[in-house]
């Protein structure tokens, strides 16, 4: 059986195929396409014929995608969402969106309303909700023309019940099929990451609608039946059915993707990830061969979110940047030519100076009928501007790095060849692996399968109750589609909460484990 | 008359996170919330008049408060920003008519408490708190040192229901008030030790808002720059390193609604525990101690450079340890009877971290 993992990018889709043991079969990079699906028909089609593989050999497709992440920085196909807020004492400020991007805020926020409602850390509910306000706010919304509307209630992680009843009352007055985020459905406890991600979750469900629903039929016409995920941002596996429902769950699965392949690739567990794309090069830490999750409160756009993302560092240095000869020395970046490299970068016929005309000029890339007298710089000229960027990520790796300087480095992605002087010129102990340009397509392909439970609950029985939220982990993972006999626990955090008089504890148990195997 | 002595604006209060997180020794809550409401309130009713202590008159009354309750019931709760007037207006029916707030801590997410409260009220804001630091209970506050009447005391819940509360002391004071709490729903606003201007002037923390925010600046500036953060708030104002290493043990629990534990520390083959309740208190190597409270024991993330709160202390995590000196009230015989280590129950006796040798001069450069 073998598994097929496609990294879907703004510029590339790459794809890898993967035999039951987990390693990399073929691979191969073509270009986006929308729709969507007709770029990952053409990888498909790819992979099978250099294998010989055939479609019923096929067990999963894994897709990791920035297609949502794209949405939200560039601000197009949004739904304008509508915000009912059900919360003790009617709070005035943070109004919603008080610390977003204003253009941002614009596009996804249409209206708001507060109704009293939402819950006590020990579960009582306000004494004044009313279904009745519910509704005339929900009114409100629509006539303020909301395409979507998202819910968020005080303590609502711990009781869904209000939210739930918001949504009925939604769909009686704009009908089934409104597009409708429920916060105690997205995230744990913390109220404006919270709202932020339902808020983010109801603009994307058009866009992710429209790129995936018809991925799945794209599979079937190719005569393959295995089931369709997209990976999460913690790096494990979304259904389709749960990506349209709750597509903010797959913002930020790019760089986890690319940090769990290059590590595989390279068969290490500890080490730093370089990866290099188009437009920025990602680097982070995988320790004991997960991608390690960063302290601090993840953002998108410049909106905070409470969901677990890499800790790395993100420079605009990548294999379009622009390159310019300013205060007598080469200057590399942030501009960058994306997705427009084989129109605008001089080794394609064009005008700009990017980094990878440097990386030609240089010789240490090769790009079939690419016009290297076009590039106008000299091997010597082409080799400083490569250490220049490799300089400005050095910097970085020493300070993500810190005092662990046996850390070895993994170069991957698209602009891989690019930084191989960090290895030869800079003295650091790393590689590049053969399948590095598709590593983040590769990490799809392992991703696990994992479930979170995230409670708030009495620890007066500390141990029964921890080991029984560790078993509704696992068997939710397990009934997800995980493999039973290798499923674990992937991390417990507990803390416990001051002045409750009933030992409260908010509780995050994670259960991860791969894939089951369908047929044996 | 009053002296104008500061506008604190949006700037300042990015500033004024950081400062009062390194000041909060990993307690006083995440001042994340706390910051967003009040820079929307700054936006809304204009920038904030900070005021000298000396500044204000001998007559007027000035009000110390903030919010009692679990760090994470705030993650949920969202303050109604009604609490403060209500405060206000109840204590001018008690005849005292407020002139300035104040936040009583000065640690952790409190320090944003009077920026949420002064453009609605028109007040200034004083710079100065009762804590010098974040401390677990109420009474460990300079006033309750100086004698100042804890009382009248108010605390409000968000639905605009509230208690006046008359007690003999502070420990009284505080029991009740801690009783009241859990009965709001674990998080309250508060107003304790309401006092006069010229009692301000004598006992009072002064210089503290300014201070938090001088700390913040730097780091800030520091990090910019892309130079070493703690060492540079070390070098500024007289602190010390402690050690450094990962953390590879975090035990806490819940004991009379504190959050208690010990974290242990291990960097080259030495090993650190620090123990806290709500706040760090004191860190040993073996059974000798390398700073107590009250000198304020900060634990740095050496991946981002930032003070790490209790509530996040993680296996794994690469840390440094240092050590700020305590207010110099708290440092007095009757400051250390209040919050000194014999107070939380460690056997040993206070020794300023400045006075312990210099422990890690030479290995600062390393952070």
């Amino acid at each position: 059986m073998c598994t097929i993992g496609i990294d879907i990018g703004g510029t590339h889709t790459d794809g890898v195929l993967l035999d039951a043991g987990g390693r990399s079969m073929a691979y191969g990079k073509t270009t986006t396409t929308a729709p969507l699906q007709e770029g990952v028909k053409i990888m498909i089609a790819h992979l099978l014929k250099q294998t010989g593989v055939t479609p019923h050999a096929i067990k999963s497709v894994v897709i990791g995608t920035t297609h949502a992440t794209n949405a939200i920085l560039e601000g197009k196909n949004l739904l304008k969402a509508g915000l009912l807020r059900l919360m003790i004492g009617q709070p005035q400020f943070p109004s919603p969106g008080f610390n977003w991007p204003q253009t941002l805020k614009n596009a996804v926020i249409g209206a708001h309303e507060t109704c009293e409602g939402g819950y006590e850390c020990d579960g009582r509910s306000s004494s004044k909700f009313h279904l009745q306000e519910v509704k005339d706010a929900v009114e409100r919304l629509l006539e303020k023309g909301c395409e979507a509307i998202s819910v968020v209630g005080t303590f609502s992680p711990l009781n869904g019940m209000q939210e739930l009843e918001s949504a009925r009352i939604i769909q009686e007055l704009a009908g089934e099929g409104f597009p409708i985020s429920l916060s105690h459905q997205i995230g744990g406890i913390g109220i404006i990451e919270r709202e932020n991600a339902a808020l983010l979750n109801s603009a994307l469900k058009r866009v992710i609608k429209e790129g995936f629903l018809s991925m799945e039929q794209a599979l079937l016409q190719m005569d393959i039946q295995a089931p369709l995920w997209l990976t999460e941002n913690n790096g494990s596996l979304l259904s389709l059915d749960e990506a349209i429902h709750f597509p903010i769950k797959t913002i930020g699965a790019g760089p986890t993707n690319s940090f769990i392949g290059g590590s595989k690739l390279c068969g290490i567990q500890e080490a730093i990830v370089v990866d290099m794309g188009g437009t920025s090069t990602d680097i982070g830490i995988v320790q004991g061969g997960y991608a390690r999750s960063s302290l601090q409160p993840a953002a998108i756009g410049g909106i905070s979110l409470h969901f677990s993302m890499p800790d790395m560092i993100s420079l605009a240095i990548g294999g379009g940047s622009h390159v310019y000869y300013q205060d007598a020395s080469f200057q590399v970046g942030p501009q960058s030519v994306a997705r427009q490299l084989k129109n605008l970068s001089r080794v394609f016929g064009g005008s700009i100076l990017t980094l990878t005309d440097a990386g030609v000029a240089s010789g240490s890339l090769q790009i079939e009928n690419g016009k290297k007298e076009n590039i106008g710089l000299s091997s010597r000229e082409a080799q400083t501007i490569l250490k220049n960027a490799c300089q400005q990520i050095y910097q970085a790796i020493l300070r993500l790095r810190g005092k662990r300087h046996e850390l070895p480095v993994i170069l991957v992605g698209g602009g891989a060849e690019l930084i191989k002087p960090l290895i030869q010129d800079f003295g650091l102990k790393g590689w590049m692996p053969a399948e590095a340009a598709v590593a983040n397509a590769y990490g799809a392909g392992l991703a696990e399968i994992s479930s979170v439970v995230d409670k708030v609950i009495s620890l007066k029985e500390r141990e029964k109750v921890l080991s029984e939220l560790k078993e509704e982990a696992k068997s939710q993972a397990i009934v997800k589609g995980a493999d039973r006999n290798h499923i674990r626990i992937a991390g417990i955090t507990i803390l416990p909460f001051a002045y409750t008089s009933d030992a409260l504890a908010k509780v995050v148990i994670t259960a991860s484990g791969p894939k089951r195997a369908f047929d044996k | 008359m009053n002296t104008l002595k500061a506008i604190i604006g949006e700037k300042e209060l990015d500033a004024l996170a950081i400062g009062a997180n390194i000041l909060g020794s990993g307690g006083g809550g995440d001042p994340a919330y706390d910051m967003l409401i009040a820079k929307e309130c700054i936006r809304e009713w204009g920038p904030v008049l900070l005021l000298s202590v000396d500044a204000i008159d001998d007559q007027s009354w000035v009000a110390p408060i903030g919010y009692m309750g679990a760090p994470l019931i705030c993650l949920e709760k969202l303050p109604s920003g009604r609490e403060f007037p209500i405060i206000v207006k109840e204590l001018a029916k008690c005849k005292k008519s407020i002139g300035a707030l104040l936040p009583f801590e000065i640690g952790g997410s409190n320090a944003f408490a009077p920026f949420c409260a002064a453009g609605k009220l028109g007040l200034p804001v004083l710079d100065a708190d009762t804590f010098g630091r974040a401390f677990p209970e109420m009474n460990m506050s300079v006033c309750e040192l100086a004698g100042i009447s804890p009382s009248p005391a108010i605390i409000v819940d968000n639905h605009d229901q509230y208690a006046i509360v008359h007690a003999h002391d502070g420990v009284s004071m505080e029991r009740k008030l801690r009783a009241l709490t859990t009965s709001m729903g674990a998080s309250a606003a508060v107003c304790t030790y309401p006092m006069q201007g010229r009692q301000a002037k004598e006992i009072l923390i002064k210089g503290s808002l300014s201070l938090a925010i001088e700390m913040g600046k730097t780091f800030i500036e520091a990090s910019e720059k892309g130079e070493l953060v703690p060492s540079e708030i070390l070098k500024q104002w007289g602190g010390t390193f402690l050690c450094e290493g990962t953390i590879v043990n975090n035990v806490s629990s819940l004991q009379d609604s504190f959050l208690k534990g010990e974290v242990c520390i291990e960097g080259g083959n030495r090993q650190w525990t620090i123990h806290y309740q709500n706040e760090f208190l004191a860190i040993q190597e073996n059974n000798h101690f390398l700073a107590t409270t009250p000198d304020i024991i900060v634990v740095f993330d050496n991946d981002s450079g930032m003070p790490v709160p209790v509530e996040r202390l993680a296996f794994g995590l690469q840390v440094s340890v240092c050590a700020l000196p305590a207010p110099t009230i708290w440092q007095t015989p009757a400051g250390l009877a209040c919050v000194g280590p014999r107070a939380f129950g460690f056997s040993c006796d206070y020794q300023p971290v400045s006075e312990r040798g210099k422990v890690g001069c030479a290995r600062l450069e390393l952070i």
